[in-house]
């Protein structure tokens, strides 16, 4: 393990809730892991919290198993080895590239001539060549990502962690930027923790996802578990979109009881029948289906581009209090239906997933 | 056009201004209209008059100038005057960047107070300043007679260069004060995080991020003390330290020749013009805000621990010499003068000349500030730059050379206004109007463009737009503007001493003179007075400095 993380809780001075609470987490060797959640969910205190650019109320860190915060034993940023990506990018504007990368050294016992072919050879992973003597405010925002990615990297750090590295670059230079960071991290071996609140990105750079809200965990898996599986209605509704559903458990196996009627669920729950549960469905995965148990009414579409997005409203089930429900599902543009148009919809049974409830 | 309709005008124009946006450029004629080109041109030309004049006369001069400016006396003052600029702007910075960055970043006790306090001494001219320090520490001074009174004979030797060192120290290290709390405040904390995380420790931190971004900011606040200093009349003088304003004055009282003094005022000017030069390259070479996009997160404050109450001692000694001693000094006269029964009433006619003069000197300043304020900013020119750095020049210019300057010219040319009120306001609306047209300058930048555009477009003549739209606009522009110069002409002593007409007393001469005839109790009140006024002016600077700040964030969010 790099990192380990015990029973953390830090409450914010003026703040009523706390902004992490209760965290386990460890992360292994090699790891590129994504703290997914909206803002204010805690994810950029957590990582100040492992920098040690601030303290928790409680709770234990430990990199590489020795001990860094808790039980008055406090061991400062700059004797941690991690190395950090900031949102503004934190450059130095008084120093140009080299000079900013190289900063990271003056503290290390290397020779010079060490240090001149760990400076070249970054900022070659990197792809600054030919920039080193460049002032930062001359550069791109793209540029001026790399060089403070060369900047923590430099040090060998156990650890990187980049704090929303792509909020401040517009949308063309944003997906580059993340294939291309992405690439970097994977060459030079470290371990990464990335900070977002973009779903897209965070299932797309790493190979674990951590989504937290309101200071707690929420989930973690991989992308797939996490789009496919949420464990909880915030993880399914802030992952992609989703219709969630209420029901009851039903007493034939995996099978569920919905106001759009009994439906074949997922097999990897141990639910008694009776239980109340509640399901998550996304929408690309109600299919149309002429031979569909579900029957309902086109609403509303919406144009998306790939997709249009419309709203189903279906016929409930005699025995539910509110006699309509509304779906969310995925049509192709060439469909051409129309508001008002009958629908004939199935769901297999795999895509219909049973969130504790 | 009634109020009603006019206020009606206005909004719709405003209405316009707001919907046409962008559209509508250049509507102004790009060049100046002929209306403005002659009181534009009166003014300038007057500016420069006095300066003009001090070099003509000493061209026509039979004496060889390079024997004048090799006299001994002439580069001792020289050395003199740039020793003393150089260990004040030093000392200034080695007491204020501690200060900024305790009251900044440091959570000791009292930081908020003492983040006010220390830089209230700038409401300290330095003629009250030298009146203090003599008053104080000198012989017949009050800490003399507590000594005298515990039987110890010893009067501290405050004059000469030690007393002028630290007495303008005490005065000026707030100017580096408020630029590098400014800097340190608009720091950003990540780049500190940054560097911690790259493996150094706060002190590294200090000393290689923190420090090189201060660079500039202490360059600016330590440039304005080196021109304060060298400006400076009444503290040296008071102190008996021969810098060049010093000698210029002496030389003018004693000598026939006044040659050797415009010389002199000269060498002051260049040295002058070298420091604002350099203050201009130090704008224009700031590159030290931070890169990257996004919003800066400001500098957290450090919990200092066992060491906090160093912080509040540092800050209380600095504020018991810089502000408590000064304001101590002035009240144990008055209440001394009181218990002995002393006249204390200051003379009438001393506090109605400083008020009526002032009161002059701002209309006339600001009246002449303003066409010159229209034209530079609405018809961007050579022409207009240059009338601009003319009238800025008078920042340049240290309030004894343009006294003694216009002396010259009262005496050859202008009989009739010789030691008149009319040479005397001259001079106050040349080292006035700087201030009067920074003011004006701001307010009319910060009007929308298309406010004017939409006036056009509605009808109004330009004329119409700049009576009926711009200068309602600028009323508070014009107010403030004309505020600092009243407060500033009120302070004003060596053009006031030079140039006043025969018997002419201000608040300003009278503690002068008092303090010089050591009459410590009948310099106590006026004293005081300026003082309040002073920080009237202070206050001011401030909100003006404010507002724009405030208008700023509005434009760009």
């Amino acid at each position: 393990m790099i990192i380990n993380l015990k029973n953390i809780l830090k409450t914010y001075p003026e703040c009523e809730s706390p902004a992490l609470n209760n965290i386990n987490l460890s992360i292994k060797s090699g790891e590129i892991i994504t703290l997914l959640g909206p803002s204010g969910c805690g994810k950029t205190t957590l990582l100040r919290l492992i920098a040690g650019l601030e303290k928790p109320d409680q709770g234990e860190i430990y990199i590489k198993n020795n001990q860094v915060t808790g039980n008055q034993i406090w061991v400062p940023p700059e004797k941690r080895e991690v190395g950090m990506v900031f949102q503004d990018f934190a450059l130095f504007p008084h120093l140009n590239v080299q000079q900013n990368i190289a900063f990271a050294l003056q503290n290390m016992k290397i020779s010079e001539e060490q240090k001149k072919n760990k400076i070249n050879s970054i900022i070659k992973l990197v792809g600054l060549s030919g920039l080193s003597s460049q002032n930062p405010a001359d550069l791109s925002g793209g540029q001026q990502q790399r060089v403070a990615l060369a900047r923590a990297l430099i040090q060998d750090p156990l650890l990187v962690m980049l704090d929303e590295p792509f909020n401040n670059l517009d949308m063309n230079l944003r997906s580059k930027m993340q294939k291309e960071i992405t690439n970097i991290i994977h060459k030079s071996g470290t371990t990464a923790v990335f900070v977002t609140h973009n779903q897209k990105e965070a299932l797309s750079i790493s190979n674990k996802v951590i989504v937290m809200d309101k200071g707690q965990i929420e989930q973690k898996g991989t992308p797939r578990q996490i789009y496919e599986k949420p464990k909880t209605k915030f993880v399914a509704s802030f992952v992609g979109q989703s219709n969630i559903l209420s029901g009851t458990i039903g007493k034939e196996k995996n099978t569920v009881i919905t106001p759009l009627g009994r439906l074949s669920c997922r097999t990897d729950h141990n639910k008694k029948p009776g239980t109340r549960v509640d399901l998550s469905i996304k929408p690309e995965d109600i299919k149309i289906n002429s031979s569909g148990s579900i029957q309902g009414t086109i609403l509303s579409q919406k144009y998306k581009g790939q997709y249009v997005e419309a709203v189903i409203s279906i016929k409930t089930s005699s025995n539910t209090k509110s006699p309509n429900k509304n779906l969310n599902i995925y049509l192709t543009p060439d469909d051409s239906y129309k508001k008002g148009d009958k629908l004939s919809l199935s769901i297999p049974p795999k895509n219909v997933n049973i969130i504790s409830s | 056009m009634s109020e009603n309709t006019f206020s009606l005008n206005l909004k719709t124009v405003n209405q316009i201004a707001q919907k046409t946006g962008h559209s509508i450029k250049n509507m102004w004629p790009s060049r100046i209209p002929l209306i403005l080109i002659p009181p534009v041109l009166i003014i300038t030309l007057s500016l420069a008059v006095p300066l003009i004049y001090l070099v003509i006369r000493l061209l026509q001069t039979d004496a060889s100038i390079w024997n004048l400016l090799l006299r001994q006396q002439t580069l001792q003052a020289l050395l003199n005057t740039l020793l003393l600029s150089g260990a004040v702007t030093i000392s200034s910075i080695i007491i204020a960047v501690p200060l900024a960055w305790l009251t900044v970043r440091i959570d000791f006790p009292g930081r908020k107070l003492f983040s006010i306090l220390t830089i209230v001494p700038l409401v300290i001219p330095s003629l009250i300043g030298g009146f203090t320090f003599i008053s104080a520490f000198g012989r017949g001074g009050f800490i003399h007679q507590l000594l005298q009174w515990l039987n110890i004979n010893f009067v501290p030797d405050i004059y000469g260069f030690g007393g002028a060192w630290i007495l303008l120290t005490l005065l000026c290290y707030p100017y580096v004060l408020l630029t590098v709390r400014s800097a340190l405040m608009n720091m950003d904390q990540s780049q500190i995080e940054a560097a911690r995380t790259m493996g150094l420790n706060p002190l590294k931190t200090f000393f290689k991020v923190t420090l090189p971004k201060l660079k500039p900011a202490v360059t600016a606040g330590g440039l304005l003390i080196a021109l304060y200093t060298i400006s400076d009349f009444a503290a040296v003088s008071l102190l008996q330290y021969n810098t060049f304003t010093r000698l210029i004055y002496i030389e003018y009282q004693t000598s026939f020749n006044r040659i050797y003094a415009a010389v002199l005022a000269l060498l002051l000017v260049m040295m002058s013009l070298i420091i604002v030069s350099l203050e201009m390259k130090n704008q224009n070479n700031n590159h030290y805000y931070s890169v990257g996009a996004g919003t800066k997160r400001h500098l957290m404050k450090i919990t200092p621990g066992k060491w906090k109450w160093l912080g509040t001692g540092f800050c209380s000694l600095v504020v018991l010499f810089s502000l408590i001693l000064p304001a101590g000094t002035i009240i144990y006269w008055i209440f001394r003068g009181l218990r002995q029964g002393e006249e204390l009433i200051i003379r009438p006619e001393a506090a109605f000349n400083s008020f009526y003069v002032s009161f002059l000197a701002a209309i006339l300043t600001v009246s002449s500030a303003l066409p010159i304020a229209l034209v530079s900013t609405h018809y961007k020119s050579k022409f207009s730059g240059f009338i601009q750095n003319i009238a800025y020049a008078g920042y340049a210019l240290p309030g004894i050379v343009v006294a003694l300057s216009l002396v010259f010219f009262g005496a050859n040319y202008g009989r009739l206004f010789y030691q008149t009120l009319p040479l005397l306001l001259f001079a106050y609306v040349i080292l006035f109007l700087p201030q009067a047209l920074g003011t004006l300058r701001s307010s009319l930048l910060q009007l929308n463009p298309h406010i004017e555009d939409a006036g056009l477009i509605i009808g109004f003549s330009r004329m119409q737009i700049l009576h009926k739209i711009i200068l309602p606009l600028l009323k508070p522009g014009i107010l403030s503007g004309a505020a600092l110069v009243f407060l500033t002409s009120m302070k004003e002593l060596p053009a006031t001493m030079l140039l006043g007409p025969i018997g002419f007393r201000s608040l300003t001469t009278e503690i002068w003179n008092a303090t010089i005839e050591a009459f410590y109790t009948r310099a106590a009140v006026p004293a005081l007075i300026l003082i309040i006024i002073s920080s009237f002016s202070l206050a001011i600077i401030f909100k003006r400095k404010e507002d724009t700040e405030q208008k700023c964030q509005l434009q760009e969010s």
